[in-house]
């Protein structure tokens, strides 16, 4: 659902979204919204990491530790935005992102892949199971904010997860 | 790879402890009882490495056994003992890489095969990029610097409050373990997450393997450049303080020991045989920064 200021019930005045004040305007409006961001890592310390500072920007966070349970959340809960290791056990990041990207909700959810492997070749394999960008660690969590953010610019938060629609239980978590 | 030592030594016992700590290191230790019979050997083997010979067998035919070594295996490396009283050994010096006082103490026997023989089991370039590895990872959480250099390290070690190992393979097999104390590891998670007071165990062992993690993902980048393709596992932790851990390692691993204010971490590289000729093989842009957001 692309954004619009006719959706907060404001008439745009011609032009409105080529003035940079509305422009911001509506740009601070949406960055208070929720967004719903997805962090898959087995890292405890690398996802609250994140969740530290993506929480302090106004988003949700939901978490899991390897990709099986990356899976169900991701259908219980719609992310706008998924960010995920590659080295996990159970299930790795990549076989995750090509079973999620075969999901019509996730077929253009932003992914992106937060990892140690810095090769470029394996980005390549990233992007051939459905990743839309590699980011190799570790990152300044703010840096990766601003990445999530303009991914996500332009958007609205899904409807589940801006709290429009009862949310689906979450399954079990796998127990260690 | 060479890894024979040999040990020249007319009493047994004169410097006792020599051959288990050369076999703690994962050397194969021969021991002859004269420098005559030293000379044989090392004529007769190709795979000798060093050479540890004590003050007491010094004593006869050491400039025989020298002339005779420098003419068969220049690049031979060898430590002579020296004890308080014994003749002055100046005349042959030049010929030694090494004197050390006897008795022989395990620490100094150490350090000075490491200093004689990391670069055998572990080029500079390897050295180099673990130790970058390490700084560069660990920069972000404190001043780090690396204590008295790097050394050869057993392949028996006890552990600390906390460890990780992980292990990668491919072109190139072995392990990195990193470990430290539970002060220390505190002390670092304080850095890395302000702000948290009581912090349970598991997330200071998640931090530590989180961290050699992240020290290995550099090192592989060193080897991809290079061509070598490596995968990394995930970590395993290890909570022993005291305990032992053993592995069959066919030589010495690298140690190297960091340092910044209150916090240290000891971390260990584990490196088996590869090919080593691709290191001297041009630099290959294959690999991202830390912190780099590629767009795919």
């Amino acid at each position: 659902m692309e954004w619009s200021p006719a959706v907060f019930g404001v008439e745009p005045a011609p032009n409105a979204t080529s003035t940079p004040l509305l422009a911001r305007f509506f740009r601070g409006l949406q960055s208070r919204m929720s967004w719903l961001i997805l962090l898959v890592d087995d890292s405890l310390t690398t996802r609250s990491q994140l969740r530290e500072v993506f929480e302090a920007k106004g988003a949700r966070v939901i978490e899991a530790e390897n990709g099986r349970e990356g899976l169900w959340r991701a259908r219980a809960e719609h992310a706008d935005v998924i960010i995920c290791d590659i080295h996990m056990p159970i299930m790795d990041g990549l076989q995750m992102i090509q079973q999620l990207r075969k999901l019509p909700e996730y077929a253009t959810t932003p992914v992106f892949v937060l990892t140690s492997d810095a090769t470029v070749a394996r980005a390549a394999e990233g992007k051939k199971a459905g990743a839309n960008a590699w980011v190799v660690k570790p990152v300044n969590p703010a840096s990766l904010w601003k990445a999530v953010e303009k991914a996500l610019f332009g958007k609205l938060p899904s409807a589940q997860s801006a709290g429009l629609s009862p949310s689906v239980p979450a399954p079990p978590r796998v127990d260690k | 790879m060479d890894r024979q030592v040999l040990v020249v030594d007319s009493a047994e016992g004169a410097i006792s402890g020599v051959m288990e700590e050369l076999d703690l290191l994962g050397f194969r230790v021969i021991w002859v009882p004269t420098l005559v019979a030293a000379l044989e050997f090392v004529k007769a083997s190709p795979r000798v490495s060093l050479v540890v010979a004590s003050a007491e067998a010094g004593r006869a035919g050491g400039t025989e056994f020298l002339a005779g070594v420098k003419e068969l295996r220049p690049t031979l490396r060898i430590i002579w003992g020296v004890r308080p009283d014994g003749v002055p050994v100046r005349q042959r010096a030049a010929s030694l890489d090494s004197l050390i006082p006897e008795p022989i103490q395990p620490d100094t026997l150490r350090k000075t095969v490491s200093m004689l023989l990391a670069e055998y089991f572990y080029p500079s370039s390897i050295a180099d990029a673990v130790k970058s590895a390490a700084l560069e990872i660990l920069g972000p959480l404190g001043d780090f610097r690396i204590e008295g250099d790097s050394f050869l390290v057993p392949n028996q070690r006890s552990l600390a409050d906390f460890s990780s190992i992980i292990g990668f393979s491919g072109e190139a097999t072995g392990h990195l373990m990193l470990s430290t104390g539970a002060v220390d590891a505190k002390a670092l998670h304080r850095r890395l997450l302000p702000g948290t007071h009581s912090v349970p165990i598991e997330r200071l062992e998640d931090m530590v393997g989180e961290l050699c993690n992240q020290i290995l993902g550099r090192i592989n980048a060193f080897f991809w450049r290079h061509s070598i393709a490596i995968q990394q596992t995930t970590p395993i932790f290890m909570r022993s303080a005291g305990s032992t851990m053993r592995y069959a390692g066919r030589h010495p691993s690298f140690g190297v020991q960091l340092v910044s204010g209150q916090a240290s971490l000891a971390l260990e590289y584990y490196l088996a045989d590869f090919n080593k000729s691709k290191l001297l093989v041009g630099e290959a842009d294959q690999v991202m920064g830390i912190g780099e957001i590629r767009y795919l």
